[in-house]
Order: C-alpha cells, then sequence, then structure tokens
C-alpha cells in the first residue's frame, strides 16, 4: 500500500473508514417462560440491558475487529424476581481503518465503531425477543461516548485507588 | 520296595545328609566353648564382642575363623537376653546362613533367632548386616525383640520401615544389623540412586543379607518390579485448550483407519490445527507445526484426536465418578486404575471434562531378582525351599539345605484321594471335614482362591458345620482366627496366602485366651486369670492330641509343590502330631491342564464308582510329575525374563556406579572437559571427514553446530582458507577456544560455583537421560519378540540394540551436558529479577489453576449505564464468589466442558 505516502496527502491526512463485513459473533437466547411453562401474559417485566466493547488488532494491516456485547436479561418485576428471558448477542464488524493518529484510534474503535453496529444490534433484539412470543424489545441508544468516558473515569479512578498500595 | 536310588540313599545318605554332617564338627566346638562364654560377666560378653570385631577388622581373621567363638557368645547373649537357649539345630541352620545358604527350616524351628546367629557374625565386620523380613510388622516385631540379643553383645540394631525421616533411615541403615522389609530396601536403593550428593544417601552397600521367607521374596515375588514413579509436568490446562479444538475438524482434515485403529491428520487438517492454534495462541507467533520446538503441541494435538475419533464413551470406556475406566475389549470388564500411556488417558479426560489426572513417568526401577543380587553375600530362611533348589543356585548361587528339625515330625501325610468329578470330590471333602470334626481335630481347609474358599464355606454351611473363613477380605480378625484355627473340632477356611508367618497353635493360642478372658472381665487378677487359662489350654491342647493334631486338607493342588508343602507345614510343628491330605479330581486345573491323558483312562476303565477316591502312591507320583513340569515352566519363563532384565541391570549399575563417582568427586572439570573433547572430536568426525579435502567440509553446517553445542562463534571459514589447516588444527583450535572459554566462565561465577554447576548439570542431566532410556528399553523389549518370526533370536537382539542404545545415551549426555555448559552464564541482575517474576507468575497461575476460578468479572451494569471493556482489557479482579460476566455460549469455568448456560449458568 503506498496511498499512505503520497505526499500532499501528508500533511492533511484523510480519515479513512470502511465497514468491510458485520456479523453475529456468537448469540444465546434461552426462553425461560417457554422452558418452564411460565405464564408470560400479565407479568411486568424488569428489562436490564449490559453492554461491553471488544476491538483487537487484524493480521491485515489497517483491519480492526470490534465486538459489542450485549447481554439483555428479563425478570418479573413482582414477585420471585424470575427470568423470563436471557439474551447474550455478540455482534462483530471488521473495519477498515486509516490515517486516524494513534491517540485517536482507541476512542475512534470503540465510540464510532460501535455507534455503526448499534441499529442492527437492536433490529435483531428486537426480531429475538418478538420471535420468543415476547413484545419486541427496541433498546434504547446507547451513548458510547458517554460510555468511553465513564469507563476512562472509572479506570482512573481504580488507576488511584490502586497507587498507595504499591 | 526298594529302587537302586533309594538304596544307595540309605547306605551313603543324602547329599543333604553328607552337608548337614559337614558341619556337626562346628556345631560341637561351639558346645565345647559354651561353658567359658557362660561363665563372662555381661560386661565381658560386650568385651568380647569388642575383640572380635578387632581380630576381624584389624587382625584380619577371616569370620569363619571366628565363628565358633561367636556363636558361643551369640548363643549366651541369647540365653541371658531373651531366655532362650538355641538349639543345635538351630546353630546349623546359622552356620548354612553365614556360608551363604539358604536354610530349610520347619515353621516353628525359631527361624528368628537362627538369624541372630549369622548376623551377629557378620555384623562383626562393621559393614552392616540386612535382616529382611516380609512386611513391616514383622520387622518392627523381630528388631525388638532380637534387638535384646543385640544389645546385650553390645551391637546397636536398626530397623527400616516406610515414611521414616531421612534421618531416621540412616541411622537405621548405620547400625551393625538392620531389619526391612524387601519393598523398603529396594525402594531405598533406587532413592539413593536419585540423590544429590553422597551425604544424602542412606544405604551404606549390600554386605550381607538374611532373606526370610526367601522363597516369596526371591521366587513368588521376584518378578515384581519396584518402580518410583513421578508425576510428569501438568499440563491439564493444554489438554483442555487442544481438546477444545478437536470438535472444530470435519472429515477432510483426518483419516480414520479402523482396522488398524490409528488416525491421522491429513494435509488440510494439519494446515486447518495450525491456523487455529496460532489464533488461539497455542502455537506462538511465527512457529510452525513442523518446528521441532512444537512437538510436545503435537504430540497433544494427535492425542486428542485419538481420543475423540478411536475412543468412545461406553465402548472403550466409561465415565465414573469423576474418573475415566477403561473396558476391557474381550470380558467387558472396567480395568479399574488402568491408564493409557503418553497422555492419551488425559485427552481423554480432558474429553469427557473430568479432573485430569497428572501423567506418571518412571523414575527407577529395580527387581528383586536384581536388587538382592548387589549384596556380597545371601542367605535365607525358608520353610519350602527344596523343591525350587535348582533356581535358588542358578540365579543367585544359593544352595538349600534342610535342617533337621530338633524334634522328628509326627504328622502322617496321606496320600492324595482323587475324585473323577469336582462334585464328587466336594461331597468327599464335607464328609473327611465332618468326620474330623465330630472327634474335635482342628481343621484346617486349604483353597486356592478366595472364590472357592467362599464357595467351600457356602457348602458347608448347608453341612452344618461351623467355621471360620480366612482370607484377603478378614483382614482384621486375621490374628484371632489364626489363634482360634487350632482349638478343639475348629473348621477354619483358608486361602495359600493368608496368615502366613503366623503359627497354628494346638489348643489355640493362650496369649489371645488370656487377653480375652482380661478384656470380658476387667476386674480379674491377670495373674489368677493366666493361670486359670493355662490349665484350661493344657487340657485343650492334650485333647486336640489325642484327636490327632491339626489336620490339614488340601482342596486343590498348586501349580508349584512349594505352595503345598507350606500348607502342610502348618501341622505338627515342634513334634506335633498332625496329619494331611490332599482332595483332587480330575476337573482340577492342574489335572486338566497338565497331567497326563493316560490317568483319566486308567480310571475310567478301572470302573470307578460315583463318590468314589482312588488313593495310590502311583497317582501321586503321577501328580508330582505334573507338578515339577509345570514348576520347571514356570522356571524358564522367570530365566528368560532374567535373562532380559539383566541387560538393564548392568547398565543400570554402570549408571549408578557413575553417579557414585560423580557425586564422589570433588572436581569435576576435567571430566567435563572429556566430554567436550568428545563432542568436538564428534563434529569433526562428522562435519569434516578424515582424509577429505576443505573444500569438501560442511563449513557451515560445522559452524552452526559449534555455535549450538559449544556456544563458540568459531571463524572456521577463515580457517579453512588457510593453508597447512586439516582437521587436527581445527580440533586442537576448538578445544583452546573451548577451554578459554570454560575458563572464563569459571572466572566470573567463581571456581566453587563452576564446580557445583558442572556437578548439577552432570547429575541432572545422567538422570534425565536414563528416565528416557529406561522408557526407550521397556519399547524395545515389548517389540522385540516379533524378531523371533525372522529366525533370530529376540535375546541377542535385544542386547545389540539395548547396547547400541546406551551408547547413543551416552553421546548424547555428553552433548548434552557439554552445551548446557557452554550455555550457563552468570545472571544480571535484572534477569534474575524477570526469573523471579516469572517464577512467581508460574505459582500465581498454578494456585489460580488449582481453584477453578476464572479471571475477567466485570462489574454488573443497568441498561442506562452500561459497562464498555476497552481494547486489550482483558482481566479484572478474580471473585471467586462469581465467575462474572461468563457468556452464555461459552464453555462453564468449572471445567465441564459444557456451555456455560447448560452448566453452571443454568437458570432455575
Amino acid at each position: 500500500m503506498t496511498d499512505a505516502n503520497g505526499a500532499p496527502a501528508e500533511a492533511a491526512p484523510q480519515i479513512r473508514m470502511q465497514v468491510l463485513a458485520q456479523y453475529v459473533r456468537d448469540m444465546s437466547f434461552e426462553n425461560m417462560v417457554a422452558q418452564k411453562g411460565l405464564q408470560g401474559g400479565d407479568v411486568q417485566p424488569d428489562i436490564q440491558v449490559q453492554v461491553s466493547l471488544d476491538a483487537r488488532k487484524r493480521s491485515v494491516e489497517h483491519q480492526y475487529e470490534v465486538i459489542t456485547k450485549f447481554k439483555v436479561t428479563s425478570k418479573n418485576k413482582s414477585g420471585s424476581a424470575e427470568t423470563l428471558f436471557l439474551l447474550e448477542l455478540d455482534y462483530g464488524g471488521i473495519f477498515h481503518v486509516e490515517n486516524v493518529p494513534e491517540d485517536q484510534l482507541h476512542p475512534f474503535l470503540l465510540i464510532e465503531c460501535p455507534r455503526l453496529l448499534f441499529p442492527f444490534v437492536r433490529r435483531i433484539i428486537s426480531d429475538v425477543t418478538r420471535d420468543g412470543g415476547f413484545p419486541p424489545l427496541n433498546v434504547d441508544t446507547v451513548d458510547f461516548l458517554a460510555l468511553y468516558r465513564m469507563e476512562l473515569a472509572r479506570r482512573a479512578e481504580a488507576q488511584k485507588a490502586a497507587q498507595p498500595v504499591q | 520296595m526298594l529302587g537302586l536310588g533309594t538304596l544307595a540313599r540309605k547306605i551313603f545318605g543324602t547329599p543333604n545328609d553328607r552337608k548337614v554332617k559337614s558341619v556337626r564338627s562346628l556345631v560341637a566346638r561351639i558346645n565345647d566353648l559354651e561353658p567359658e562364654f557362660q561363665a563372662l560377666s555381661d560386661e565381658g560378653i560386650k568385651q568380647k564382642t569388642a575383640e572380635f570385631q578387632r581380630r576381624v577388622q584389624e587382625g584380619g581373621e577371616s569370620l569363619d575363623d571366628l565363628l565358633p567363638e561367636a556363636f558361643a557368645n551369640c548363643r549366651e547373649g541369647a540365653r541371658r537376653a531373651l531366655g532362650l537357649r538355641a538349639f543345635d539345630v538351630q546353630l546349623m541352620g546359622g552356620i548354612f546362613l553365614h556360608q551363604g545358604n539358604i536354610a530349610e527350616m520347619k515353621t516353628g524351628e525359631g527361624k528368628t533367632l537362627v538369624a541372630t546367629f549369622p548376623a551377629y557374625l557378620n555384623a562383626l565386620a562393621g559393614k552392616g548386616v540386612h535382616v529382611v523380613t516380609v512386611n513391616d510388622y514383622l520387622a518392627k516385631r523381630d528388631a525388638e525383640w532380637m534387638g535384646k540379643v543385640y544389645a546385650q553383645l553390645g551391637l546397636a540394631t536398626g530397623v527400616v520401615y516406610p515414611f521414616q525421616s531421612d534421618e531416621e533411615k540412616k541411622a537405621a541403615y548405620a547400625a551393625d544389623i538392620t531389619y526391612a522389609t524387601n519393598n523398603e530396601l529396594g525402594f531405598d536403593y533406587l532413592r539413593d540412586n536419585m540423590k544429590a550428593s553422597k551425604e544424602e544417601m542412606r544405604q551404606r552397600g549390600h554386605f550381607f543379607a538374611i532373606v526370610d521367607e526367601v522363597d516369596s521374596i526371591l521366587i513368588d515375588e521376584a518378578r515384581t518390579p519396584l518402580i518410583i514413579s513421578g508425576p510428569s509436568q501438568d499440563r491439564s490446562d493444554l489438554y483442555t485448550k487442544v481438546d477444545k479444538l478437536i470438535p472444530e475438524l470435519v472429515e477432510e482434515h483426518y483419516k480414520l483407519d479402523e482396522k488398524t485403529r490409528n488416525v491421522t491428520f491429513t494435509e488440510e487438517g494439519n494446515e486447518f490445527l495450525e491456523k487455529r492454534l496460532l489464533e488461539t495462541g497455542l502455537l506462538p507467533e511465527g512457529q510452525s507445526l513442523y518446528d521441532p520446538e512444537s512437538t510436545t503441541i503435537v504430540h497433544h494435538v494427535n492425542q486428542g484426536l485419538r481420543a475423540h475419533k478411536l475412543f468412545n464413551r461406553d465402548q472403550q470406556y466409561i465415565v465414573r465418578d469423576d474418573e475415566i475406566m477403561l473396558i476391557d475389549e474381550f470380558t467387558g470388564r472396567m480395568m479399574r486404575g488402568r491408564r493409557l500411556s503418553d497422555g492419551l488417558h488425559q485427552a481423554i479426560e480432558a474429553k469427557e471434562g473430568v479432573s485430569i489426572q497428572p501423567e506418571n513417568v518412571t523414575l527407577a526401577s529395580v527387581t528383586f531378582q536384581n536388587y538382592f543380587r548387589l549384596y556380597e553375600k545371601l542367605g535365607g530362611m525358608t520353610g519350602t525351599a527344596a523343591t525350587e533348589a535348582e533356581e535358588f543356585m542358578e540365579i543367585y548361587g544359593l544352595g538349600v539345605v534342610e535342617v533337621p528339625t530338633n524334634r522328628p515330625v509326627a504328622r502322617a501325610d496321606e496320600h492324595d484321594a482323587v475324585y473323577r468329578t469336582a462334585r464328587e470330590k466336594h461331597d468327599g471333602i464335607v464328609a473327611s471335614i465332618k468326620d474330623a470334626h465330630e472327634r474335635g481335630q482342628p481343621i484346617l481347609v486349604g483353597t486356592t482362591s478366595i472364590d472357592k474358599s467362599e464357595a467351600l464355606s457356602d457348602l458347608l454351611k448347608s453341612a452344618g458345620i461351623p467355621h471360620n473363613v480366612l482370607n484377603a477380605r478378614q483382614h482384621e480378625q486375621e490374628a484371632q482366627i489364626v489363634a482360634d484355627a487350632g482349638k478343639l473340632g475348629a473348621v477354619t477356611i483358608a486361602t495359600n496366602m493368608a496368615g502366613r508367618g503366623t503359627d497354628i497353635q494346638l489348643g489355640g493360642n493362650v496369649e489371645m485366651k488370656v487377653m480375652q478372658a482380661l478384656a470380658a472381665d476387667p476386674a480379674a487378677h491377670p495373674d489368677e486369670v493366666r493361670a486359670r487359662i493355662e490349665a484350661e489350654h493344657a487340657e485343650e491342647k492334650e485333647r486336640v492330641k489325642e484327636a490327632g493334631g491339626l489336620f490339614v486338607l488340601g482342596t486343590e493342588r498348586h501349580e508349584s509343590r512349594r505352595i503345598d508343602n507350606q500348607l502342610r507345614g502348618r501341622s505338627g510343628r515342634q513334634g506335633d502330631p498332625g496329619r494331611s491330605a490332599f482332595f483332587l479330581s480330575l476337573e482340577d486345573d492342574l489335572m486338566r491342564i497338565f497331567g497326563s491323558d493316560r490317568l483319566d483312562k486308567v480310571l475310567s476303565t478301572l470302573g470307578m464308582k460315583e463318590g468314589e477316591a482312588i488313593v495310590h502312591p502311583w497317582v501321586n507320583k503321577s501328580l508330582e510329575k505334573a507338578q515339577a513340569k509345570v514348576e520347571a515352566r514356570n522356571f524358564d519363563i522367570r530365566k528368560q525374563l532374567l535373562k532380559f532384565d539383566d541387560v538393564m541391570n548392568d547398565q543400570r549399575k554402570a549408571i549408578f556406579s557413575q553417579r557414585l563417582e560423580i557425586m564422589e568427586t570433588e572436581d569435576l572439570s576435567e571430566i567435563a572437559q572429556d566430554m567436550r573433547y568428545q563432542v568436538i572430536d564428534d563434529l569433526i568426525d562428522q562435519h569434516m571427514p578424515p582424509r577429505s579435502y576443505a573444500d569438501q567440509w560442511d563449513i557451515e553446517g560445522m559452524h552452526r553446530a559449534v555455535q549450538d553445542k559449544l556456544g563458540l562463534d568459531a571463524p572456521l571459514a577463515k580457517w579453512a582458507q588457510e593453508e597447512g589447516v586439516d582437521q587436527d588444527v581445527v580440533r586442537e583450535r576448538l578445544c583452546e577456544a573451548s577451554d578459554r572459554q570454560m575458563t572464563e566462565k569459571a572466572e566470573a561465577f567463581g571456581p566453587e560455583t563452576m564446580r557445583s554447576i558442572e556437578k548439577q548439570i552432570l547429575l541432572q542431566t545422567i538422570d534425565a537421560k536414563w528416565r528416557e532410556h529406561l522408557l526407550t528399553l521397556e519399547h524395545l523389549r515389548s517389540v522385540v519378540g516379533f524378531r523371533g518370526y525372522a529366525q533370530r533370536d529376540p535375546l541377542s537382539e535385544y542386547k545389540t540394540e539395548a547396547f547400541a542404545l546406551f551408547e547413543s545415551m551416552l553421546n548424547s549426555l555428553r552433548q548434552d551436558v557439554t552445551q548446557k555448559l557452554a550455555q550457563v552464564r552468570p545472571l544480571s541482575e535484572e534477569e534474575q529479577q524477570a526469573m523471579m517474576r516469572q517464577f512467581l507468575d508460574q505459582q500465581r497461575a498454578a494456585a489460580a489453576a488449582e481453584a477453578p476460578v476464572a479471571p475477567a468479572p466485570q462489574p454488573a451494569a443497568a441498561a442506562p449505564q452500561p459497562t464498555p471493556e476497552l481494547v486489550g482489557a482483558e482481566a479484572g479482579e478474580p471473585d471467586p464468589a462469581a465467575w462474572g460476566n461468563v457468556a452464555r455460549n461459552d464453555p462453564c469455568p468449572c471445567g465441564s466442558g459444557l456451555k456455560y448456560k447448560h452448566c453452571h449458568g443454568r437458570l432455575d
């Protein structure tokens, strides 16, 4: 690849980003209502969504795999709090990312890329819950920037806490 | 009817009689000396011992010359310490033992006391005497009992048993006389030869051993190898990781040959695996499956494949109690305790998700046969050895002498009763037992197996005869049953081996009775109880004697006459009356397999009636012939095996003596130098063949080899271009360079450190190589038999190959030692720290592997505040309470191999 060395581009490198592939990487849906024959009709569900992210460099230059991991737990709000369903979804994409400065690569991969993947995840969760016999679950939009900042803060905190010990 | 041989024996005496006669004069001399020693004070006896020691160790007097005085002294010592005066026959037994014979003495003749005489005499030489017993209990009992005699004589006694500390063991071996079991002696010998320095060794040589129950140790157990094995590196983790990859394979990745039960990877399979291994990080980046470093991985992958494709659950094995149990293909039985070797078992364990047991490797092994042949002199005692005399002579060089009994044997040995069928035999046995039981005669019934003893027990039950069963299942009550076996009218069914080493006393065991009476009535005065019981006992004993003493009834003949004689010997001890008879049938194993067909014909033509037995000396003879045939066959097998063993034994001796030498030598630099020069010679021969020209040399290969083996970057290419440089010059220069390198190293380390490094490397390498070699020999031995098909003698083939292997082992030993020495260098501080860190990491990893705790839990968060996981963020704090965020589809961290959602993560 020679384009990175082009003379005019060097001054203001054009950020290039392209989704090469996107896919369900791993999925698990456990429908406890169906498995245990519970009455699912008029329960108040308490739904929790956990999101975590992972990104890794691929062996091809400029390529990264970004994985968003969603875990959706639905519990009976009233009464015994038994699980109604449990959905886990790893949704990943392969991105071609070029000319992003080194120090910005990290936030880029964990903010921009998940943002592109999210709508698809949302649709899958909605479809699967509906297919499981539940009202379709439309997950609220996730603010990946806020998420990133929070995690940074959490880490800084953790580091601070760890330092006096050493 | 007297045959010629019988006639000759009547006139000239048997060879045994002549041997016995030859020592009578010695016994007479000891008897003459008795008054002289009786007159000595206690102190005087000890002084005599000291005097003898001086005479042997400094004066150079032979032990044989000293024998009469020493035996007389020992007899007096035993009389004072235990109140037992040795009979003449016991002295005789002692003399035979001292002469390196096996003394055959009947039960109850006081073998334990006999052993003290030669033990005392030989201990005077100060090199240690070992008295070998069959179990730890006997070793401790005899050491305590006879220790009193030795103490009276001024000698120290030691006893060795398992789980002693090193110091205790060393002290026990350092004593003048050491009591120990054969197992412990053998294991200590092996352990000694795994020690790193001479100071740690426990045994101090093998001078003289007296083996009690010598037939059982040197013949029955001769082939039992003592094996010290150790777990090899724990790789459970690797097994599990590899195991996960195997299900990903599809059919074109491997080739399954069901006929030969073999499975191999295809080209595609290899490529696929390499890719997956790289991805999972099992194979380091940039390394291929074909690199020599990948051997272990390749091995694991292969075993994993075999575990999955060749072994099916409930077909080849079953899973029970977190264990893989193999199934015998032919019988369908579980083979408990059997494990497949080479990591295959572990691979199956990983596949089934049970806990993975570590692999075992043999670290050292020796057979009793070979261990006892280490002794300069060996003596043995037993009740039955005469029938095996040839074997003792041929293998151990031990003569067998029958020592006459103190009182003549009053046991009547009846002729065998032979029945046509087993059923008739059993009826005969029951009838005979009933008859004897009614007359009040105690009966001991000998059977050949636990099954048979229990079958007979059922028969007696239905006949309404009260009885005891003594077999390996009733360990606890064994002593009680044996003690009661001599009581009036007692019926005891025993297997051959049960209760050996304890006497059956007519009328029961007085001590036992007293103890029981006291236990039942603790208030009674012990002495009164004893007096009462002794009186009762004397009366009962008389009545038992009147009834004919102990009746030994054999239900089957054993393959070896010796075992039959042991059973017979239970009766008629110390001149007691007794009777023995064997009940046989033509359906017994021995008769069926080895008996002559004629016997059957003769019996049927004679028109034997139902329930009738034939009793005739000719039948006995025919049977004994059959037994002799079997004995000879078994002996041949053992002899053949011994010949194979000898090969390994010679090599073991060579290696162990080399080890000892290395441990003893302070400065090993010369040995190391010799090895280095040898390696240089080999390299030159390999890369620069003699009488070749410089341009024919494999300079590049040589350069690599020198760098690899000697750690030298020698300018070989330049040397080769020089005028007049030949192999000798290269050799000289290399030797010089390597010497210089080693001197520099010695300086860097300090001479002392260098010496100890050399020693450690040498010992470690020898041990490792020897272990490998043992394994190779084992493999060789399992296949060498096939050479017989090619009209070659497997033994000589084995010898040649084993020798070649031994040589190549020594070669690679030299290379390894040289290479390791060339590579050692002092560590910088940083490196030391790095090593320390690595060590700690490993420790931690090991600790983590023990507890099923997976790393990387993340704090759970609700929808509005999802927690991101950042690039490269891997592990949080391990939280044992929960495994944290295990994905539902991931394998459960408990190691079950199930998905988390189907295992510990199951929603209920």
